[in-house]
């Protein structure tokens, strides 16, 4: 064999060893060749594409309200009261930076800005929740047995409203009167006119308003939008949106704590104000089930449209700036979820909706048999004539299958289950020659955006790409960092009150346009009759006028 | 000089087509390293938090746990980002080869343990098909050959500043 080290010992290092030395470095040059080429082709195809729109950009003033950046610099402590501390009310006091000492800290908590708040004031009907607060308070917290004492105090700049929806409307009304800034949970209002109710009274107070759609953070949405303001789907017609869940919490059967009673009642834990609870609905004798899993009924819930549409809706109307549909029709029914026991052990400790049935589970005594009346299976069309659209939203409680939200255009369709797709269509004119030359792939998107994944790049393998934080509920990018969202839509609201700005990433007018779409939903399925609004008159009307007895479900 | 006649020995019995073959592999590596890691660097918004979030596997608990470290990811990040540039530069040039080789061999078995192809493992899909043997350990295995069979030395700038 040759000695091929070619080592000249003489003479130290000499040009031969030098030139061995060097012998790979060439192909440097050409990975920078082949970079430039690569980075010069990727944007001229993403400019190609950008190009191809046919609006100028910038005409949906809900880009700039994303971009928002707090003015003031005063960081005065802002005082805060909670309205209604069950499952959402802790999870918006943990993304705010209250949570009891025994609890771990939320995810992503220790990297953000903190938001310089006390919690002042507590209201809630259910005791254990009222004492979770104080403890998550540090102690600073006061309880009030009614919102409107609560609402009364100097210590109390803004509140935060999660209680059921029957009492958004009536509490943030209140509070706008009483001059306190209101961050309220979706869905707005659980009546028609208590939509028109709260937004006079939020303009007329001028506080700052925020409607819980945290999910207008997620990053996703810039992306979207720009798609849909450079007009690059061509004319979008169709709009397909949908939930689906399949456990018997995602359908609302939460779980009834062993120590439960009426304030009422002679004896037993007592811990249940439920005459303040049935105040402004229905009267009827304590059940724990319309208490606990109030979602289910119409006494105090707005179904499936108020509860679960308005996530997918309200983004919807963000992106595309749509504001009230012209008409629902809706259909729906009690499919799967239509009686449920709520059982115990064998030695009486309370089993959560969805554990596994041990041998020798009972019914408990405590709880009635739960049968609902808001539908599990439910869809709803949307008419925007001037718009040429129509947007269909379908769900179901019985099936967890993923179906995306979906925007299909006359050039292009975008997808946002996973992040952000584009795809050009097969019979686009547009984007014929780049299908053509190779630019654009029909089983590929033409252009791709992932929430997470940044450039779609996670590690060493191309793996990658795959996973994501679904539909972005729960976190989104920013900085490179995973961040809770629902923490980002209290940042905002917050922000907006040191600002002394109204206009906060949803607000009051955002807000209204929800809840009457939701009802106009909601309406369709109840009353069985096309919803019509009619934008002029800011009034609701019905193709088919429903009898006063069919009226009388609504109230 | 007992070194460098050792390493000259060992060298020696190379035939063209052995070196030829190693150097490549060392710098298709090399290439591969540095792509990753200069998209990385350049790439806005990318992060490795999710990557960790959503690894499978035995360790899932341990990736998940630094994943949702905010200060943990940054150091992540920049460890990734930086260490497979420098690492492929290395590779590609023959600078500090066995240094980059060995480090090139950790993150690659990383890789693989975050997102291993093992059965009944719920791993992360890609393209293709895999049943434990993945890429990522075939990749592992290949840099284990290069600091078994050094080629720096000879084709690359190794020969100027190691052991002279």
């Amino acid at each position: 064999m040759a000695d091929n080290t070619g080592r000249d010992n003489r003479s130290g290092v000499g040009r031969r060893d030098f030139l061995k030395a060097a012998a790979t470095t060439p192909v440097l040059g050409a990975f920078g060749l082949s970079l430039y080429k690569k980075e010069a082709l990727d944007r001229a195809s993403r400019e190609e594409v950008l190009q191809l729109g046919n609006r100028p950009s910038g005409t949906n003033p809900n880009i700039t309200k994303r971009n928002y950046k707090r003015a003031a610099s005063a960081n005065d402590t802002i005082n805060i009261g909670i309205i209604g501390c069950g499952g959402r009310g802790k999870s918006l006091m943990r993304s705010a930076g209250f949570w009891p000492p025994d609890e771990e800290a939320p995810r992503g908590h220790e990297g953000q800005e903190k938001l310089n708040l006390k919690l002042t004031a507590v209201c809630d009907l259910f005791q254990p929740s009222v004492d979770w607060a104080i403890k998550a308070s540090g102690g600073t917290a006061k309880f009030y047995p009614t919102y409107q004492e609560l609402l009364e105090q100097s210590d109390v700049d803004a509140v935060v409203i999660a209680t059921s929806d029957h009492y958004h409307a009536p509490v943030a009304i209140a509070a706008a009167n009483a001059g306190k800034h209101v961050y309220v949970e979706k869905c707005m209002t659980k009546k028609f006119e208590e939509a028109f109710q709260v937004r006079e009274a939020v303009k007329k107070a001028g506080i700052v308003f925020q409607l819980g759609h945290q999910n207008r953070n997620s990053d996703r949405y810039d992306s979207a939008m720009e798609v849909i303001d450079k007009g690059m789907l061509g004319e979008v017609t169709l709009i397909q949106c949908y939930t689906n869940r399949n456990s018997r919490n995602g359908a609302w059967v939460y779980d009834i704590p062993k120590e439960h009673g009426p304030k009422s009642a002679p004896s037993g834990p007592r811990n249940v104000d439920w005459d303040q609870y049935v105040s402004n609905t229905v009267q009827r004798p304590y059940d724990p089930n319309r208490f606990f899993r109030w979602r289910c009924f119409w006494d105090y819930g707005t179904g499936l449209s108020g509860d679960l549409l308005t996530h997918e809706l309200d983004v919807i109307n963000m992106v595309m700036n749509l504001g009230i549909p012209t008409t629902a029709v809706a259909s729906g029914g009690i499919y799967y979820h239509k009686e449920y026991t709520t059982l115990m052990t064998a030695n009486g400790d309370p089993l959560d909706s969805d554990d596994p049935v041990p041998q020798g589970a009972l019914p408990r005594p405590d709880v009635p048999v739960m049968r609902r009346d808001v539908p599990d299976v439910f869809q709803v069309t949307y008419e925007w004539p001037d718009r040429n659209l129509t947007v269909v939203y379908n769900a179901t409680l019985s099936s967890e299958h993923e179906r995306g939200q979906i925007y299909l255009g006359s050039e292009a369709t975008m997808d946002l289950t996973n992040g952000v797709d584009v795809f050009a269509d097969p019979q686009s004119q547009r984007y014929a020659e780049l299908i053509k030359s190779g630019k654009a792939r029909l089983n590929e998107p033409m252009i791709s955006y992932r929430t997470v994944a940044g450039k779609g790049i996670e590690a060493i393998t191309s793996a990658t790409s795959q996973w994501t934080i679904s539909k972005g509920l729960l976190y989104t990018l920013r900085e490179g960092r995973l961040v809770d969202i629902t923490y980002l839509h209290i940042k905002n609201w917050i922000d907006h009150i040191r600002d002394n700005n109204t206009n906060t990433m949803c607000n009051i007018d955002d807000g209204f346009q929800e809840a009457i779409t939701a009802h106009m939903g909601t309406y369709a399925f109840r009353l069985g009759t096309r919803v019509r609004w009619d934008a002029e008159n800011q009034q609701i009307k019905f193709d088919s006028q429903p009898s006063e007895s069919a009226q009388q479900v609504l109230v | 000089m007992a070194t460098e006649e050792t390493l000259n020995g060992m060298l020696k019995k190379y035939t063209g087509a052995q070196l030829f073959f190693l150097t490549c592999m060392r710098v298709i590596i090399g290439w591969h390293f540095l792509y990753e890691g200069y998209v990385k660097v350049t790439g806005e918004g990318w992060s490795s938090a999710g990557y960790l979030n959503a690894a499978p596997g035995p360790f899932a608990g341990i990736f998940s746990t630094l994943g949702h470290s905010a200060w943990m990811v940054g150091g992540i990040n920049i460890i990734m980002s930086w260490g497979l540039t420098l690492i492929g530069l290395a590779l590609i040039l023959g600078l500090f080869t066995r240094t980059a080789l060995v480090g090139a061999a950790v993150f690659l078995f990383l890789f693989y343990i975050t997102n291993p192809p093992w059965i009944g493992v719920q791993f992360m899909a890609g393209e293709g098909s895999y049943m434990i043997v993945n890429k990522n350990l075939v990749e592992f295995s290949a840099a284990l050959v290069l600091l078994a069979f050094p080629s720096g030395q000879i084709w690359g700038f190794d020969r100027l500043f190691v052991k002279q």
